[in-house]
């Protein structure tokens, strides 16, 4: 039978000094409370970024590891989710990054194209619905997501962190090890080519 | 200003980063093509539909795999040692 947990902590509250110096003096039970707490949240960060569901489980495994060694780093009065989350974004970085890189499909197909005059080769219609019309059926969010799924991986991982986690241009270009000028590049092509994705399914069909 | 200048500078005039001069030019174009005006609606769809996929799951609380649980508390364990 599962234990019973009674304590928790919340994810909006400042973390108490209490759990806090329990983790720290290495208590067990504290640290078991602290991943029965934050970790379906984390896993549910790190499944963004890997089609696996083993990879992500890795993922939240090794970034729960990584912050329990750096616990001293830690500042207290901070939030524990929102610092939990930041360690687990960087495993997941660093585990796709230990990866051998096969060579990316290229967006090109999937930004729009113009003809010699710069116009569109392709007139772009109306949607359907509006978004918040269609985020309101489980199906469409789930191939909004696996659309975003389908994006090459280096300006998937832009738009992740631009738009889904919302780090800023300058702190998404030091996670990547890209300069600011290159994070904007791919964030538009990654919008625009998300936007050819999403078009395949919500265009309306031409008169 | 051509559709492919327009796409170029959407994402700065969505931010409002564009130049006055530019961004005079940019609406211009908007009105003298219609297609464009689909494509700055469904551009700023994308955004909201992308932003907003993952946040019910944001909002929902689930236990953890209990899996997942016992599998963090054995790797500290070996951690430690």
């Amino acid at each position: 039978m599962e234990q019973a947990m009674t304590q928790s902590t919340d994810n909006d509250q400042p973390t108490t000094a209490s759990l806090l110096a329990r983790l720290r003096a290495g208590e067990d039970a504290a640290f078991e409370i602290m991943v029965r707490a934050q970790a379906s949240r984390l896993l549910r960060v790190a499944r963004r970024f890997f089609a696996s569901e083993d990879d992500a489980l890795d993922v939240v495994q090794e970034a729960f590891l990584a912050a329990f060694r750096k616990l001293d780093g830690f500042q207290e009065g901070a939030r524990l989710s929102t610092w939990l989350h930041r360690i687990t974004v960087n495993a997941a970085l660093m585990k796709l990054r230990s990866r051998r890189r096969r060579p990316e499909e290229p967006i090109d197909e999937l930004l729009p194209q113009f003809d010699d005059r710069g116009l569109s080769t392709h007139l772009p219609r109306e949607w359907t619905g509006h978004a918040h019309e269609l985020l309101e059926r489980e199906e469409d969010r789930k191939f909004v997501r696996a659309s975003i799924q389908k994006l090459p991986e280096s300006y998937r991982l832009v738009l992740l962190l631009r738009d889904i986690d919302e780090w800023d241009t300058r702190e998404t270009a030091r996670l990547l090890g890209l300069t600011t000028g290159a994070v904007k590049v791919r964030l538009h092509r990654a919008r625009l080519a998300l936007r050819t994705l999403l078009a395949a399914r919500f265009e309306v069909e031409a008169s | 200003m051509n559709c492919r200048d327009y796409v170029d500078f959407l994402m700065a005039y969505v931010n409002d980063e564009l130049p006055p001069d530019q961004a005079v030019a940019f609406r211009q174009h908007i009105s003298d093509c219609p297609p464009c005006i689909h494509y700055l609606e469904t551009y700023r769809e994308t955004l909201e539909l992308e932003k907003q996929a993952y946040a019910e799951q944001e909002t929902l609380f689930e236990e953890a795999p209990e899996k997942l649980v016992k599998a963090i508390l054995a790797a500290r364990g070996e951690d430690k040692i």
